[in-house]
């Protein structure tokens, strides 16, 4: 009984943690200028993180090893520490993009500038990480996260038409701005396949102390989770494709898209579409600035954990504390948080070969798995999207730049 | 040739390629179509009770200095077209309008706010009408 009310809980909080600024700035850019037509992108991504997901909790349940600890292990130093520094980067650009959605969400409800609220916000995420448990950041911030299925209501009730939907599944080649197109599909990869996400799975995972006897509930909170949480950025894509895309709506920015929901929920709409920013965004930056904390001490062997007090894991918390005013300053300043958002996507869909591969074979050595090693399915789905990803990163994000 | 050697062919000679002058102007009407479309949007949804006072007003905030943007560089480019003429004025009187709205008595009071969004209509569908236009020469 009680493992099944731990899977439950999972599900749950893997859905109600599953968008955040990524998943919601793409979906829309997405369904806002090319409707239906990336939902088989989404369809793609979202068959590839549960692979991952799923596979960083194996290795961690079954070799006991974080996914960091793991690699700096089996590949030494200085292979890790240039991927240190790549997750480190994109770490940086993505809690910035975070801290910059919950500013915004502020914005549309006071209509203060969203500037103002950066160091607030930035405090807040540090507070509640400075005073907070995992428990209480893990399942408490992604119970909040379920306003998100508000999108899906909204979706059922905008009665997209089936057909359209059902065709926006089958991979298809752009009609106009070709360019665009693929750039939006290698962000929605980059959001949906963000690696903080298998690297805060597998920390939380060596949290909660995982072992053997989880590997059937990793692979029910993996697959359904992000299976039910894949649905809600889908259903994002769907209510812009229905409102924004007919009106020419480009929604590249978060105040084109607030409405978005009115159509089908009226002023409520309003206020839950800056509720869910809001809340998707802050239970993402809580979990990003912990990964950063998390691969700072694994990389370097210091004492971790964020059920532990500050003063226990005293380079864990201070980690946090440096990173966390730094990430607040390009939005203090003023910098576009939604084309932030998409910029940091595509940078890391870019960066995922260098992430995943390493990962890959971890998973394929029986040194760290055993048994458990990777089938061919694992492995050939998840080379097959970061290869594509990589590959249309590097021609996409140039030209998007070149045409300005 | 390398992987990427070919890699950088592609992306160079995508990027040196001319554009045409419909190409040219197509980026900024649509920015200047979605912002017009996005404030005649909110300004009936704000008629109707349905977004708050704060989010109307830094939506116009917001609007203001993009669409003035989109003109100034429609004015910038060297095409000389008709279209390069309408698609300037219209960025322009939506830029006026919304000046005009924020210096309206008791902004934003439901009459002016009505009149704004009226006013907006045939911006809204001009504008639609030019970008159809735009790609199809594009």
């Amino acid at each position: 009984m009680k493992k099944i009310l731990e899977v439950a809980l999972g599900i749950v909080t893997s859905i109600g943690g599953f968008l955040d600024a990524g998943a919601l700035a793409t979906a829309i850019a997405a369904g806002a200028v090319f409707g239906y037509a990336h939902l088989w992108v989404f369809l793609l991504g979202t068959i590839c993180v549960i692979f991952l997901v799923e596979m960083s909790g194996r290795l961690t349940a079954v070799s006991k090893h974080t996914l960091v600890a793991a690699i700096r292990e089996r590949f030494g130093w200085k292979f890790h520490s240039v991927l240190y520094v790549a997750n480190l980067m994109l770490d940086y650009l993505v809690l910035a993009s975070e801290i910059g959605g919950v500013c915004i969400a502020l914005q549309l409800i006071t209509g203060i500038s969203f500037q103002w609220w950066a160091f607030p916000v930035g405090f807040v995420v540090w507070l509640v990480l400075w005073r907070g448990n995992f428990s209480f950041i893990e399942d408490g911030v992604a119970m909040l996260g379920l306003v998100t299925l508000c999108f899906v209501v909204a979706a059922f009730r905008s009665h997209a038409p089936i057909n359209e939907v059902a065709r926006g599944y089958v991979p298809s080649l752009p009609k106009h701005n070709a360019v665009g197109y693929w750039y939006v599909a290698v962000g929605i990869l980059g959001a949906l396949i963000s690696p903080y996400l298998f690297y805060f799975y597998s920390s939380g995972a060596r949290e909660d102390e995982w072992d053997k006897k989880y590997l059937g509930a990793n692979r029910v909170v993996a697959g359904m989770g992000m299976g039910f949480g894949s649905t809600v950025a889908m259903s994002v894509l769907i209510v812009a494709a229905v409102v924004l895309h007919p009106l020419g709506i480009a929604g590249d920015n978060y105040h084109q898209a607030a409405f978005m929901l009115v159509p089908t929920l009226g002023y409520w709409g309003f206020i839950l579409f800056a509720m869910s920013l809001g809340i998707a965004c802050m239970g993402a930056a809580l979990e990003v600035a912990l990964d950063c904390a998390y691969d700072a001490s694994q990389t370097f062997g210091w004492n971790w954990g964020e059920s532990k007090k500050p003063h226990e894991a005293a380079r864990f918390s201070a980690i946090y504390t440096v990173f966390l005013p730094l990430a607040v300053l390009p939005i203090a300043l003023g910098l576009d948080p939604l084309k932030l958002t998409l910029f940091s996507m595509a940078i890391t869909a870019v960066v995922l070969p260098l992430v995943t591969i390493p990962f890959l074979l971890l998973m394929n050595d029986e040194t760290y798995v055993g048994e458990h090693r990777n089938n061919w399915l694992g492995n050939c789905v998840v080379i097959f999207t970061i290869a594509l990803s990589f590959v249309l990163g590097i021609v996409a994000i140039p030209l998007e730049f070149l045409g300005g | 040739m390398g992987f990427s050697s070919l890699i950088c062919c592609a992306i160079a000679l995508a990027g040196c390629g001319q554009k045409s002058p419909e190409s040219q102007l197509q980026p900024d009407v649509e920015s200047t179509l979605s912002w017009t479309a996005s404030l005649r949007f909110a300004s009936q949804a704000w008629l109707h009770g349905k977004v708050s006072t704060p989010y109307y007003r830094s939506l116009l905030k917001t609007a203001e200095p993009q669409i003035r943007d989109s003109a100034e560089h429609l004015k910038a480019l060297s095409v000389a077209t008709p279209k390069q003429k309408q698609a300037v004025d219209q960025a322009n009187r939506v830029t006026h309008y919304i000046a005009q709205l924020k210096q309206s008595p008791q902004f934003p009071a439901q009459k002016a706010v009505a009149e704004f969004a009226r006013r907006l209509e045939p911006e809204e569908a001009g504008l639609r009408k030019l970008e159809n236009e735009l790609e199809a020469a594009a």
